[in-house]
């Protein structure tokens, strides 16, 4: 029986659409980190 | 506004039971993690579905407790576990957070909170917490360590698992699946910072906007496949 393939070619759009959506979760979790680290740093309202 | 943390519950409760079901199912202790995790998850939004009605000491501990401090790190917990493939690493560390868990909830259940401070049913929890419970150092920096370890562990994982997926051009539905479970932990995570850091205070819809991306994400990626391929590639599922 001839096994289902893992494999996928990527569509036009999510040639751009999917690294455009990792790179902007990165920046989202680096904008977070860099928020705690100046918040511990006493530079936010709320520190 | 603040009566959306009961949409988040019930949320948070069937995608709980989605992967209590999944890890009878296949076992792995990445599932079990983040059922304990989802768990978590699920008292802080019911804590605050519950604060919406009355004010009651315990449920601002527990809000506290599991929402702001254990949910992140034992989700995140579930990623190390499932991409750590070290001998005896994820284990060890998951005792460290047991022990650090404990250690968090003893100072919080006894973490004094001023029952006489006029709480406003219309506020959210979140608003309001910092007036009327009181939070050492030890807490604080506790908060702050359980969240970067969760954050790092969960979104940078999540984020890590795509990439390998798009690189290779193998498993579309989970390379998309770890995109949505990134994002949507993302949402709580950086909102929970904002609220910590004195900022904006969208923690509440960031919770539901966050749980569904996560419980779709979830769905996506352990949608079926071909029989054999379970383990062969590093990913959540």
């Amino acid at each position: 029986m001839k096994r289902e393939s893992k494999r996928f070619t990527p569509s036009r759009w999510s040639e751009y659409l999917v690294p455009a959506l990792l790179v902007l979760v990165s920046i989202g979790l680096l904008v977070t980190l860099a928020i705690v680290v100046l918040s511990l740093a006493g530079l936010t309202p709320g520190a | 506004m603040h009566y959306i943390s009961i949409i988040s519950t019930i949320v948070t409760l069937i995608f709980a039971v989605a992967v209590f079901v999944r890890y009878r199912q296949r076992g792995g202790t990445h599932l079990l993690l983040w059922g304990i995790g989802l768990v978590f998850y699920g008292l802080g939004t019911l804590s605050e579905a519950i604060l919406v009605f009355g004010f009651h000491p315990l449920a601002l501990r527990v809000w506290y407790l599991t929402g702001a401090m254990l949910t992140a790190a034992w989700l995140g917990q579930g990623t190390v576990h499932l991409l750590v493939r070290k001998r005896g690493v994820a284990g060890t560390l998951t005792v460290i957070l047991a022990l650090v868990s404990i250690l968090a909830a003893a100072l919080v259940l006894t973490a004094p909170v001023d029952a006489a401070a006029s709480f406003n049913l219309n506020e959210p929890v979140s608003a309001q917490y910092r007036d009327i419970m009181g939070r050492s150092s030890p807490v604080i920096l506790l908060t702050i360590l359980l969240n970067i370890y969760g954050t790092l562990g969960l979104v940078g994982g999540a984020l890590y698992s795509s990439f390998i997926f798009w690189r290779k051009r193998v498993l579309a539905d989970r390379m998309l699946g770890n995109i949505l479970i990134a994002a949507g932990a993302l949402m709580p995570a950086m909102a929970g910072s904002m609220l910590n850091a004195g900022l904006a205070d969208w923690l509440y819809l960031s919770e539901f906007v966050g749980v569904v991306l996560m419980y779709v994400g979830f769905l996506k990626a352990t949608a079926s496949r071909p029989v054999g391929e379970a383990r062969q590639v590093v990913t959540a599922g």
